[in-house]
């Protein structure tokens, strides 16, 4: 018995490794840690066909899913309520410099909004105003074609909130760039330099801020917003490429009956 | 791009849930990495933990308690479903505590959950026993045998 910790010593040694663990986990960026590289829970669900998810949940996973194909861009964005698009603030086309944490300017305006009040817009990549593909109508369009120059911004109105600016890297971004003809869920790839923050997505919080990545070579400029009422973020629109070269988009199958509740 | 209108179902309610995610949610983080031992499932717990609060926001009188104990049950849950997976996932690493507090944290991953829980429960977030068996949905000599086994066993295995 004398090679064993007293209870107290073990009792005292047990509450410095939680007391240190916990502030390594409160540091967060340390906490980072714990992240694999890999978006390993992603790539089994989207990329492999074999093993692919139900489709409703595919979609949640491509719940603010931005959208490249060749030359298209597509943004995810959240709007305010009055009506401005906040992405004019963001849609900076490709060159604009990556920044995965700093929070756009125009969203300390924003209010709550409904998830029934989400559309969908297209723009020209670098456009400055979005025409709307639903001006009042909350009900999106089925599709979304590309600009005659196949380049597009793929504006989403989930919900918004003032955003707190150290929520900004809860975002991930999923990157679907099919080749022709093939799956569109093949060649899903994410973006963003916090591996598996997609997660944060499917849960009841999802803090986002205007966003920039570039994914090889091109630029795609994300902005969205704080969501933080737990059935808005279930309700997230999916998008998904048509063999056509269009896009589909709308609420996620299964969470409808959310909308406009 | 063109709005449509917005509705706000009850702003007090929403303000509600707002304050307590930010008032919990860096706690329960942390909470349920010590319950789970991995950054990124204790990050998707509290979420879900948040969102089954909202599900159920207006029934719940204490919703506080209501949220700690699901991030528990789910801590619970996740770790009994996930004993083999938990074999692939890559480990923590990226800093270095001192060698009898990594010994300490790595000996916590052998216990039982439900061990393991009351202990983080017991010396991190300073629950009376009693406590501990309200959140844990046990009798409180459920709750003390737990920490008493789990206690023998680390100090078996502790380096003095």
């Amino acid at each position: 018995m004398n090679d064993l910790l007293t209870p107290e010593e073990a009792e005292n040694r047990l509450r410095r490794t939680l007391a240190a663990r916990a502030e390594r986990m409160a540091d967060g960026d340390d906490a980072q840690a714990d992240w694999d590289p890999t978006p390993v829970a992603l790539v089994p669900l989207v990329a492999s066909p074999a093993r692919r998810a139900p489709v409703a949940r595919r979609a949640l996973l491509a719940a603010a899913a931005v959208v490249a194909v060749g030359g298209l861009a597509a943004a995810v964005a959240v709007s305010s309520r009055d009506g401005s698009s906040p992405a004019d603030d963001t849609t900076a086309g490709p060159g604009t410099e990556p920044d995965a944490t700093e929070p756009g300017a125009a969203v300390t305006d924003l209010q709550p909004a409904s998830c029934a009040e989400w559309t969908v817009t297209t723009t020209p990549l670098g456009g400055t105003e979005p025409p709307p593909m639903v001006p009042s109508d909350p009900v999106p369009p089925s599709t979304a074609p590309a600009d005659s120059l196949g380049r597009s911004y793929i504006s989403m109105q989930l919900a918004t909130e003032p955003i707190d600016p150290s929520w900004a890297d809860q975002l991930a971004i999923v990157v679907h760039r099919p080749a022709p003809g093939a799956d569109p869920s093949d060649e899903a790839v994410q973006v963003g330099d916090r591996p598996g923050r997609y997660r944060a997505m499917q849960g009841a919080m999802a803090h986002m801020g205007s966003v920039t990545f570039d994914v090889d070579g091109e630029t795609i400029v994300v902005t969205a917003w704080q969501v933080s009422k737990a059935d808005l973020i279930r309700v997230a629109a999916s998008v998904e490429p048509n063999a056509d070269g269009t896009w589909s988009y709308g609420v996620l199958p299964g969470y409808e009956d959310h909308c406009g509740g | 791009m063109t709005g449509t209108s917005s509705r706000r179902t009850d702003t007090g309610v929403e303000d509600d849930f707002s304050a307590l995610y930010r008032d919990q949610r860096d706690r329960l983080r942390r909470v349920a990495y010590l319950m789970t031992g991995q950054a990124a499932v204790a990050e998707e717990i509290v979420h879900d933990a948040f969102l089954r609060v909202h599900g159920r926001w207006r029934s719940l009188d204490v919703p506080a308690a209501y949220l700690r104990r699901t991030v528990v049950n789910l801590c619970l849950a996740w770790r009994s479903r996930s004993a083999m997976a938990r074999e692939r996932e890559p480990r923590v690493g990226g800093w270095v505590d001192p060698p009898e507090l990594d010994e300490t944290w790595a000996l916590l991953d052998r216990l039982p959950r439900d061990q393991r829980v009351a202990l983080v429960l017991r010396y991190y977030e300073d629950l009376a026993v009693d406590e501990i068996a309200q959140v844990m949905g046990c009798r409180p000599a459920t709750v003390r045998t737990r920490i008493h086994r789990a206690l023998t066993a680390l100090r078996k295995e502790m380096t003095p």
